[in-house]
Protein backbone atom coordinates (compact mmCIF):
# COMPACT_ATOMS: atom_id res chain seq x y z
CA UNK A 1 0.00 0.00 0.00
CA UNK A 2 1.86 3.09 -1.12
CA UNK A 3 1.65 7.00 0.69
CA UNK A 4 -0.98 8.10 -1.32
CA UNK A 5 -3.25 4.51 -0.79
CA UNK A 6 -2.94 5.26 2.86
CA UNK A 7 -3.96 8.89 3.05
CA UNK A 8 -7.06 8.09 0.91
CA UNK A 9 -7.98 5.06 3.46
CA UNK A 10 -7.66 7.36 5.89
CA UNK A 11 -9.62 10.44 4.13
CA UNK A 12 -12.28 7.72 3.35
CA UNK A 13 -12.86 6.38 7.00
CA UNK A 14 -12.77 9.84 8.15
CA UNK A 15 -15.83 10.56 5.82
CA UNK A 16 -17.72 7.85 6.87
CA UNK A 17 -16.81 8.53 10.64
CA UNK A 18 -18.33 12.03 9.95
CA UNK A 19 -21.48 11.37 7.83
CA UNK A 20 -22.17 8.45 10.14
CA UNK A 21 -22.08 11.02 13.22
CA UNK A 22 -24.07 13.61 11.29
CA UNK A 23 -26.82 11.39 10.45
CA UNK A 24 -27.20 10.09 13.77
CA UNK A 25 -27.44 13.43 15.12
CA UNK A 26 -29.64 14.69 12.90
CA UNK A 27 -32.45 11.81 14.13
CA UNK A 28 -32.62 13.78 16.97
CA UNK A 29 -32.47 16.84 16.30
CA UNK A 30 -35.78 18.55 17.11
CA UNK A 31 -37.32 20.84 14.87
CA UNK A 32 -36.57 24.41 15.05
CA UNK A 33 -39.35 26.22 17.26
CA UNK A 34 -42.09 27.74 15.56
CA UNK A 35 -41.79 31.35 15.52
CA UNK A 36 -45.62 32.32 16.02
CA UNK A 37 -46.90 29.92 18.62
CA UNK A 38 -50.53 28.24 18.47
CA UNK A 39 -53.18 27.11 21.06
CA UNK A 40 -55.27 23.89 20.04
CA UNK A 41 -58.60 23.71 22.03
CA UNK A 42 -60.09 20.43 22.22
CA UNK A 43 -63.18 19.58 23.79
CA UNK A 44 -63.25 15.87 25.33
CA UNK A 45 -60.04 15.31 23.28
CA UNK A 46 -61.42 16.20 20.59
CA UNK A 47 -59.26 19.46 19.17
CA UNK A 48 -62.09 21.72 18.12
CA UNK A 49 -59.97 25.04 17.50
CA UNK A 50 -56.54 26.50 16.86
CA UNK A 51 -55.88 29.89 17.10
CA UNK A 52 -52.77 31.75 15.94
CA UNK A 53 -51.50 33.76 19.27
CA UNK A 54 -48.90 36.69 17.97
CA UNK A 55 -47.55 39.66 19.34
CA UNK A 56 -49.07 42.72 19.30
CA UNK A 57 -52.31 41.19 17.87
CA UNK A 58 -55.61 42.92 19.29
CA UNK A 59 -58.25 41.45 22.19
CA UNK A 60 -60.28 38.84 20.27
CA UNK A 61 -62.80 36.13 21.52
CA UNK A 62 -63.71 33.11 20.94
CA UNK A 63 -66.72 30.79 21.89
CA UNK A 64 -66.50 27.66 22.15
CA UNK A 65 -69.22 24.67 23.08
CA UNK A 66 -68.78 22.64 26.17
CA UNK A 67 -71.25 19.89 27.58
CA UNK A 68 -72.96 22.58 29.95
CA UNK A 69 -72.90 25.85 27.27
CA UNK A 70 -70.61 28.15 25.81
CA UNK A 71 -66.80 29.04 27.21
CA UNK A 72 -65.26 31.76 26.30
CA UNK A 73 -61.64 32.55 25.39
CA UNK A 74 -59.66 35.62 24.68
CA UNK A 75 -56.65 35.72 22.82
CA UNK A 76 -54.70 39.14 22.85
CA UNK A 77 -50.93 39.90 22.03
CA UNK A 78 -49.12 36.52 21.93
CA UNK A 79 -51.50 35.11 25.32
CA UNK A 80 -54.62 33.36 25.79
CA UNK A 81 -57.03 32.95 28.70
CA UNK A 82 -60.40 31.58 29.95
CA UNK A 83 -62.43 34.39 30.31
CA UNK A 84 -65.85 32.80 31.15
CA UNK A 85 -67.00 29.41 31.66
CA UNK A 86 -70.24 27.18 32.67
CA UNK A 87 -68.06 25.41 35.38
CA UNK A 88 -68.60 26.12 38.81
CA UNK A 89 -65.30 25.94 40.27
CA UNK A 90 -63.80 29.20 37.84
CA UNK A 91 -60.78 27.35 37.93
CA UNK A 92 -59.94 27.59 34.26
CA UNK A 93 -61.16 31.46 34.33
CA UNK A 94 -58.39 32.06 37.65
CA UNK A 95 -55.83 30.56 35.88
CA UNK A 96 -55.30 33.60 33.95
CA UNK A 97 -53.21 33.99 30.68
CA UNK A 98 -51.29 31.79 29.43
CA UNK A 99 -48.25 32.03 26.44
CA UNK A 100 -45.54 29.67 26.51
CA UNK A 101 -44.83 26.70 24.66
CA UNK A 102 -46.56 23.36 26.70
CA UNK A 103 -48.74 25.87 28.97
CA UNK A 104 -52.48 24.70 29.57
CA UNK A 105 -55.56 25.69 30.67
CA UNK A 106 -57.70 22.79 32.04
CA UNK A 107 -61.78 22.98 32.27
CA UNK A 108 -62.14 19.81 33.96
CA UNK A 109 -66.20 19.73 34.59
CA UNK A 110 -66.59 21.80 31.10
CA UNK A 111 -63.77 18.77 29.51
CA UNK A 112 -61.89 21.49 27.72
CA UNK A 113 -58.44 22.03 27.15
CA UNK A 114 -56.61 24.83 26.08
CA UNK A 115 -52.61 24.01 24.98
CA UNK A 116 -49.86 26.31 23.32
CA UNK A 117 -48.21 23.83 20.93
CA UNK A 118 -44.40 23.07 21.03
CA UNK A 119 -41.77 22.11 24.06
CA UNK A 120 -41.77 24.34 27.01
CA UNK A 121 -38.71 24.81 29.43
CA UNK A 122 -39.76 21.53 30.86
CA UNK A 123 -40.85 17.95 29.67
CA UNK A 124 -43.94 17.95 32.71
CA UNK A 125 -45.05 19.75 35.78
CA UNK A 126 -46.32 17.90 38.62
CA UNK A 127 -48.49 19.96 40.69
CA UNK B 1 -4.33 3.03 -6.95
CA UNK B 2 -7.71 3.60 -9.10
CA UNK B 3 -8.69 -0.12 -8.12
CA UNK B 4 -8.66 0.30 -4.30
CA UNK B 5 -10.21 3.75 -4.39
CA UNK B 6 -12.95 1.95 -5.87
CA UNK B 7 -13.41 -0.98 -3.43
CA UNK B 8 -12.75 1.95 -0.86
CA UNK B 9 -15.59 4.17 -2.30
CA UNK B 10 -17.91 1.20 -2.54
CA UNK B 11 -17.37 0.63 0.98
CA UNK B 12 -18.06 3.99 1.57
CA UNK B 13 -21.47 3.75 0.02
CA UNK B 14 -22.56 0.23 1.57
CA UNK B 15 -21.48 1.79 5.15
CA UNK B 16 -23.90 5.40 4.19
CA UNK B 17 -26.58 2.72 2.92
CA UNK B 18 -26.73 0.97 5.87
CA UNK B 19 -26.66 3.88 8.23
CA UNK B 20 -29.93 5.51 6.06
CA UNK B 21 -31.54 2.02 6.84
CA UNK B 22 -30.93 2.57 10.70
CA UNK B 23 -32.31 5.86 9.48
CA UNK B 24 -35.34 5.44 7.73
CA UNK B 25 -37.87 4.88 10.31
CA UNK B 26 -37.79 7.79 12.36
CA UNK B 27 -38.73 8.03 16.37
CA UNK B 28 -42.32 9.16 16.69
CA UNK B 29 -44.61 10.41 19.22
CA UNK B 30 -47.77 9.03 20.05
CA UNK B 31 -49.72 10.83 22.46
CA UNK B 32 -53.42 10.85 23.76
CA UNK B 33 -56.07 11.99 26.48
CA UNK B 34 -58.55 11.38 28.36
CA UNK B 35 -60.75 12.70 31.49
CA UNK B 36 -60.18 9.64 34.10
CA UNK B 37 -60.24 9.57 37.86
CA UNK B 38 -61.45 13.17 38.23
CA UNK B 39 -58.32 14.88 35.95
CA UNK B 40 -57.46 14.69 32.65
CA UNK B 41 -54.36 11.44 32.06
CA UNK B 42 -52.03 12.49 29.51
CA UNK B 43 -50.19 9.41 27.75
CA UNK B 44 -46.89 10.22 25.54
CA UNK B 45 -44.76 7.52 24.03
CA UNK B 46 -41.78 7.29 21.46
CA UNK B 47 -40.97 4.78 18.99
CA UNK B 48 -41.01 3.54 15.41
CA UNK B 49 -44.37 1.98 14.80
CA UNK B 50 -47.04 4.33 15.74
CA UNK B 51 -49.82 1.85 15.42
CA UNK B 52 -47.76 -0.46 18.24
CA UNK B 53 -47.66 2.77 20.38
CA UNK B 54 -51.31 3.84 19.80
CA UNK B 55 -52.54 -0.08 20.50
CA UNK B 56 -50.12 0.09 23.86
CA UNK B 57 -51.34 3.59 24.95
CA UNK B 58 -55.05 2.29 24.33
CA UNK B 59 -54.25 -0.72 26.77
CA UNK B 60 -52.73 1.17 29.25
CA UNK B 61 -56.01 3.82 29.25
CA UNK B 62 -58.15 0.73 30.04
CA UNK B 63 -55.74 -0.86 32.53
CA UNK B 64 -56.56 3.19 34.06
CA UNK B 65 -60.33 2.92 33.76
CA UNK B 66 -60.27 -0.50 35.42
CA UNK B 67 -58.46 0.58 37.98
CA UNK B 68 -60.51 3.50 38.22
CA UNK B 69 -63.95 1.91 38.48
CA UNK B 70 -62.53 -0.26 41.17
CA UNK B 71 -61.80 2.64 43.31
CA UNK B 72 -64.56 5.02 43.04
CA UNK B 73 -66.46 6.05 46.05
CA UNK B 74 -69.39 8.18 44.75
CA UNK B 75 -71.34 6.01 42.16
CA UNK B 76 -75.37 6.05 43.31
CA UNK B 77 -75.95 2.30 45.53
CA UNK B 78 -76.86 0.04 42.51
CA UNK B 79 -75.94 1.59 39.81
CA UNK B 80 -73.21 -0.51 37.22
CA UNK B 81 -70.69 1.68 38.65
CA UNK B 82 -71.51 1.19 41.65
CA UNK B 83 -71.35 -2.41 41.14
CA UNK B 84 -68.34 -2.56 39.91
CA UNK B 85 -66.63 -0.66 42.24
CA UNK B 86 -64.86 -2.74 45.31
CA UNK B 87 -64.78 0.29 47.76
CA UNK B 88 -68.64 1.02 47.28
CA UNK B 89 -68.82 -2.71 48.27
CA UNK B 90 -66.33 -2.91 51.19
CA UNK B 91 -67.61 0.67 52.51
CA UNK B 92 -71.29 -0.92 51.77
CA UNK B 93 -70.53 -4.03 54.07
CA UNK B 94 -68.48 -2.29 57.11
CA UNK B 95 -69.18 -3.62 60.29
CA UNK B 96 -71.19 -6.41 58.46
CA UNK B 97 -69.07 -9.06 56.66
CA UNK B 98 -65.94 -9.43 54.58
CA UNK B 99 -65.91 -8.30 50.71
CA UNK B 100 -64.79 -10.49 48.28
CA UNK B 101 -62.55 -7.69 46.10
CA UNK B 102 -60.36 -8.01 42.64
CA UNK B 103 -56.29 -8.29 43.04
CA UNK B 104 -56.00 -4.92 41.91
CA UNK B 105 -57.96 -3.37 44.95
CA UNK B 106 -56.13 -6.06 47.71
CA UNK B 107 -52.76 -4.72 46.40
CA UNK B 108 -53.78 -0.58 46.82
CA UNK B 109 -54.81 -1.68 50.36
CA UNK B 110 -51.82 -3.56 51.16
CA UNK B 111 -49.44 -0.92 50.10
CA UNK B 112 -51.72 1.49 51.79
CA UNK B 113 -51.42 -0.53 54.95
CA UNK B 114 -48.08 -0.69 54.65
CA UNK B 115 -47.33 3.36 54.30
CA UNK B 116 -50.28 3.93 57.19
CA UNK B 117 -48.09 2.04 59.65
CA UNK B 118 -44.68 3.46 58.32
CA UNK B 119 -46.15 7.13 58.58
CA UNK B 120 -47.84 6.66 61.81
CA UNK B 121 -51.09 7.24 60.49
CA UNK B 122 -50.44 10.49 58.67
CA UNK B 123 -51.76 8.57 55.53
CA UNK B 124 -55.13 6.94 56.17
CA UNK B 125 -57.31 4.85 53.55
CA UNK B 126 -59.83 5.16 56.18
CA UNK B 127 -60.61 9.18 56.02
CA UNK B 128 -63.24 8.47 54.00
CA UNK B 129 -66.10 9.45 57.03
CA UNK B 130 -63.83 12.92 57.36
CA UNK B 131 -63.85 14.41 53.96
CA UNK B 132 -67.46 13.54 53.54
CA UNK B 133 -67.90 16.13 56.51
CA UNK B 134 -66.16 18.11 55.24
CA UNK B 135 -67.45 17.97 50.96
CA UNK B 136 -64.71 19.63 48.94
CA UNK B 137 -66.68 17.89 45.77
CA UNK B 138 -69.99 19.62 46.41
CA UNK B 139 -71.56 22.49 45.79
CA UNK B 140 -71.30 23.77 49.19
CA UNK B 141 -68.10 22.55 51.23
CA UNK B 142 -68.17 24.67 54.45
CA UNK B 143 -66.24 24.06 57.64
CA UNK B 144 -67.92 21.11 59.47
CA UNK B 145 -68.89 21.42 63.58
CA UNK B 146 -66.07 20.46 65.83
CA UNK B 147 -68.03 17.73 67.35
CA UNK B 148 -68.97 16.33 64.33
CA UNK B 149 -65.21 16.22 63.31
CA UNK B 150 -64.74 14.14 66.75
CA UNK B 151 -67.37 11.44 65.52
CA UNK B 152 -65.96 10.72 62.22
CA UNK B 153 -62.67 10.46 63.30
CA UNK B 154 -63.28 7.83 65.84
CA UNK B 155 -64.34 6.08 62.39
CA UNK B 156 -60.84 6.54 60.90
CA UNK B 157 -58.31 3.55 62.03
CA UNK B 158 -56.49 1.72 59.44
CA UNK B 159 -55.83 -0.63 61.87
CA UNK B 160 -59.29 -1.53 61.62
CA UNK B 161 -58.88 -2.67 58.14
CA UNK B 162 -58.68 -6.36 57.77
CA UNK B 163 -56.68 -7.67 54.18
CA UNK B 164 -57.14 -11.60 53.40
CA UNK B 165 -54.65 -12.05 50.89
CA UNK B 166 -55.54 -15.85 50.97
CA UNK B 167 -59.22 -15.35 50.95
CA UNK B 168 -58.94 -12.34 48.75
CA UNK B 169 -61.23 -10.46 51.51
CA UNK B 170 -61.51 -6.81 52.97
CA UNK B 171 -63.19 -6.24 55.80
CA UNK B 172 -63.55 -2.89 57.65
CA UNK B 173 -64.28 -3.88 61.28
CA UNK B 174 -66.37 -0.83 62.68
CA UNK B 175 -69.89 0.06 61.22
CA UNK B 176 -70.04 3.02 59.33
CA UNK B 177 -65.97 3.05 58.11
CA UNK B 178 -65.48 4.43 55.04
CA UNK B 179 -62.55 3.27 52.56
CA UNK B 180 -61.35 6.51 50.46
CA UNK B 181 -58.53 5.55 48.13
CA UNK B 182 -58.20 9.03 46.59
CA UNK B 183 -54.43 9.28 47.44
CA UNK B 184 -53.64 6.03 46.31
CA UNK B 185 -55.78 4.82 43.36
CA UNK B 186 -54.58 7.62 40.99
CA UNK B 187 -50.86 6.62 41.42
CA UNK B 188 -51.22 2.79 41.06
CA UNK B 189 -53.53 3.13 37.91
CA UNK B 190 -50.46 5.39 36.55
CA UNK B 191 -47.83 3.14 37.82
CA UNK B 192 -49.92 -0.04 35.91
CA UNK B 193 -50.03 1.82 33.33
CA UNK B 194 -46.62 2.61 32.93
CA UNK B 195 -45.67 -1.32 33.37
CA UNK B 196 -48.29 -2.37 30.82
CA UNK B 197 -46.34 0.01 28.36
CA UNK B 198 -43.22 -1.07 28.89
CA UNK B 199 -44.40 -4.66 28.67
CA UNK B 200 -45.37 -3.26 25.24
CA UNK B 201 -41.97 -2.80 24.26
CA UNK B 202 -41.67 1.05 25.22
CA UNK B 203 -38.79 2.37 26.06
CA UNK B 204 -39.66 6.20 26.48
CA UNK B 205 -42.38 8.22 27.17
CA UNK B 206 -44.29 10.38 30.01
CA UNK B 207 -47.39 9.59 31.84
CA UNK B 208 -49.13 13.06 33.47
CA UNK B 209 -52.57 11.73 35.62
CA UNK B 210 -53.22 15.65 36.57
CA UNK B 211 -49.83 16.40 37.61
CA UNK B 212 -48.95 13.01 38.67
CA UNK B 213 -46.10 12.19 36.30
CA UNK B 214 -44.65 8.60 35.99
CA UNK B 215 -41.61 9.06 32.78
CA UNK B 216 -40.17 5.94 31.37
CA UNK B 217 -36.63 5.66 30.39
CA UNK B 218 -35.13 8.81 29.22
CA UNK B 219 -36.39 11.78 26.75
CA UNK B 220 -35.79 11.83 22.62
CA UNK B 221 -32.94 13.97 23.13
CA UNK B 222 -31.21 11.36 25.49
CA UNK B 223 -31.78 12.87 28.55
CA UNK B 224 -33.38 12.42 31.84
CA UNK B 225 -36.82 14.09 32.20
CA UNK B 226 -37.09 17.63 33.20
CA UNK B 227 -39.77 17.87 35.97
CA UNK B 228 -41.15 21.35 37.01
CA UNK B 229 -42.49 21.48 40.22
CA UNK B 230 -45.45 23.75 40.74
CA UNK B 231 -45.07 27.38 42.59
CA UNK B 232 -47.83 26.68 45.33
CA UNK B 233 -49.11 30.04 45.05
CA UNK B 234 -48.33 31.90 41.60
CA UNK B 235 -49.83 30.70 38.72
CA UNK B 236 -48.14 29.65 35.50
CA UNK B 237 -44.21 29.64 37.92
CA UNK B 238 -42.20 26.99 38.39
CA UNK B 239 -40.81 26.68 42.38
CA UNK B 240 -38.33 24.44 40.94
CA UNK B 241 -37.09 21.72 38.52
CA UNK B 242 -35.55 18.46 38.98
CA UNK B 243 -34.18 15.38 36.66
CA UNK B 244 -36.14 12.46 36.47
CA UNK B 245 -35.22 9.27 35.00
CA UNK B 246 -37.62 6.38 34.66
CA UNK B 247 -39.22 7.12 37.68
CA UNK B 248 -42.32 9.32 39.25
CA UNK B 249 -42.53 13.07 40.30
CA UNK B 250 -46.40 13.30 42.51
CA UNK B 251 -46.95 16.32 44.30
CA UNK B 252 -49.71 17.15 47.05
CA UNK B 253 -50.84 20.94 46.95
CA UNK B 254 -53.08 23.06 49.20
CA UNK B 255 -53.86 24.97 46.17
CA UNK B 256 -56.14 22.10 44.70
CA UNK B 257 -59.93 21.31 46.19
CA UNK B 258 -59.74 24.37 48.59
CA UNK B 259 -62.53 26.83 49.78
CA UNK B 260 -61.92 30.00 51.84
CA UNK B 261 -64.16 30.78 55.01
CA UNK B 262 -63.66 33.87 56.89
CA UNK B 263 -60.81 34.28 55.17
CA UNK B 264 -59.01 31.52 55.88
CA UNK B 265 -58.37 28.74 53.36
CA UNK B 266 -59.55 24.80 53.97
CA UNK B 267 -58.10 22.85 51.50
CA UNK B 268 -58.59 18.97 50.48
CA UNK B 269 -55.46 17.37 52.48
CA UNK B 270 -56.48 16.81 55.77
CA UNK B 271 -54.91 15.30 59.19
CA UNK B 272 -56.20 12.20 59.37
CA UNK B 273 -54.75 12.76 63.36
CA UNK B 274 -57.30 16.15 63.72
CA UNK B 275 -59.66 15.92 60.98
CA UNK B 276 -58.56 19.63 60.06
CA UNK B 277 -56.66 20.67 56.98
CA UNK B 278 -52.95 20.22 58.06
CA UNK B 279 -50.51 23.76 57.87
CA UNK B 280 -47.16 22.76 57.60
CA UNK B 281 -46.17 22.98 53.77
CA UNK B 282 -47.71 24.46 50.50
CA UNK B 283 -47.04 20.79 48.49
CA UNK B 284 -45.14 18.10 48.86
CA UNK B 285 -43.16 16.59 45.96
CA UNK B 286 -42.04 12.74 46.17
CA UNK B 287 -39.58 11.98 43.74
CA UNK B 288 -39.45 7.47 43.57
CA UNK B 289 -39.59 4.90 41.07
CA UNK B 290 -43.70 3.48 41.47
CA UNK B 291 -46.11 6.08 41.17
CA UNK B 292 -48.41 4.55 43.93
CA UNK B 293 -45.82 4.46 46.20
CA UNK B 294 -45.17 8.43 45.16
CA UNK B 295 -48.82 9.59 45.39
CA UNK B 296 -49.21 7.61 48.92
CA UNK B 297 -46.16 9.52 50.67
CA UNK B 298 -46.61 12.75 49.36
CA UNK B 299 -49.79 13.12 51.18
CA UNK B 300 -48.21 11.45 54.07
CA UNK B 301 -45.33 13.66 54.00
CA UNK B 302 -47.60 16.55 53.49
CA UNK B 303 -49.68 15.54 56.74
CA UNK B 304 -46.19 15.04 58.64
CA UNK B 305 -44.62 18.65 60.32
CA UNK B 306 -41.34 19.08 57.40
CA UNK B 307 -38.42 17.90 59.46
CA UNK B 308 -40.52 14.54 60.40
CA UNK B 309 -41.03 14.10 57.09
CA UNK B 310 -37.81 14.86 55.49
CA UNK B 311 -36.36 12.33 57.95
CA UNK B 312 -38.36 9.93 56.81
CA UNK B 313 -37.82 10.44 53.37
CA UNK B 314 -34.05 10.15 53.68
CA UNK B 315 -34.30 6.70 55.50
CA UNK B 316 -36.39 5.51 52.58
CA UNK B 317 -34.60 4.19 50.10
CA UNK B 318 -34.90 5.59 46.36
CA UNK B 319 -37.44 8.32 47.99
CA UNK B 320 -36.45 11.88 47.45
CA UNK B 321 -39.00 14.51 49.04
CA UNK B 322 -39.26 18.10 47.89
CA UNK B 323 -41.27 20.62 50.39
CA UNK B 324 -42.83 24.03 50.09
CA UNK B 325 -43.06 24.82 53.54
CA UNK B 326 -45.79 27.17 54.71
CA UNK B 327 -43.34 30.18 55.08
CA UNK B 328 -42.30 30.03 51.70
CA UNK B 329 -39.36 27.59 52.05
CA UNK B 330 -37.76 25.08 49.63
CA UNK B 331 -36.36 22.26 51.30
CA UNK B 332 -35.38 18.67 50.04
CA UNK B 333 -33.70 15.68 50.62
CA UNK B 334 -29.89 15.57 50.69
CA UNK B 335 -29.30 13.38 47.43
CA UNK B 336 -31.20 15.43 45.57
CA UNK B 337 -28.44 18.60 45.24
CA UNK B 338 -27.37 17.40 42.41
CA UNK B 339 -30.59 16.67 40.60
CA UNK B 340 -32.66 20.01 41.33
CA UNK B 341 -31.57 22.48 38.40
CA UNK B 342 -33.53 25.55 39.09
CA UNK B 343 -34.82 27.22 42.24
CA UNK B 344 -36.68 29.73 42.04
CA UNK B 345 -37.69 32.17 44.74
CA UNK B 346 -41.62 31.47 46.57
CA UNK B 347 -44.19 34.13 47.97
CA UNK B 348 -44.93 34.98 51.42
CA UNK B 349 -45.20 32.93 54.49
CA UNK B 350 -49.21 31.69 54.94
CA UNK B 351 -51.56 32.97 57.74
CA UNK B 352 -50.86 30.23 60.47
CA UNK B 353 -54.29 30.20 61.76
CA UNK B 354 -56.72 27.26 62.05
Amino acid sequence: MTRGDKLLLILVVLAAICSGIAILAHRHTPAPAASVCHAVVSVNSQPVARFVLSSGRALEEHTIRGPNGNAVLQTENGRIRMASSPCRDKLCVKHGWISKPGESIICLPERIVVRIEGQGEVDAVTR
Amino acid sequence: MIQKAGILITVLLLIGAGLFAMNGKRVVEYSSQQFLMDTLVTIKVYGKDREQLRSAVNEAFAEMRHIAELSDRFPKPGSPAFLASDVCKINQMAGKQPVHVQPDTLAMLAMAQHYAELTGGAFDSTIGPVMDLWSFGSDTPSVPNPSSVQKALALVDWRAVVLDQVAGTVYLKKPGMKLDLGAVAKGYATEKASRLLQQRGIVSGLLDAGGNIRTIGINTAHKPWKIGIKDPRMAGKLAAVVTVQDASAVTSGDYYRSFEQDGLRYHHLINPHTGYPARHTRSSTVLTKDAGVADILSTAFFILPPDQALQLAEKLDGVDLVLITADGALRYTRPLQNRIIQENATGQPDDQRR
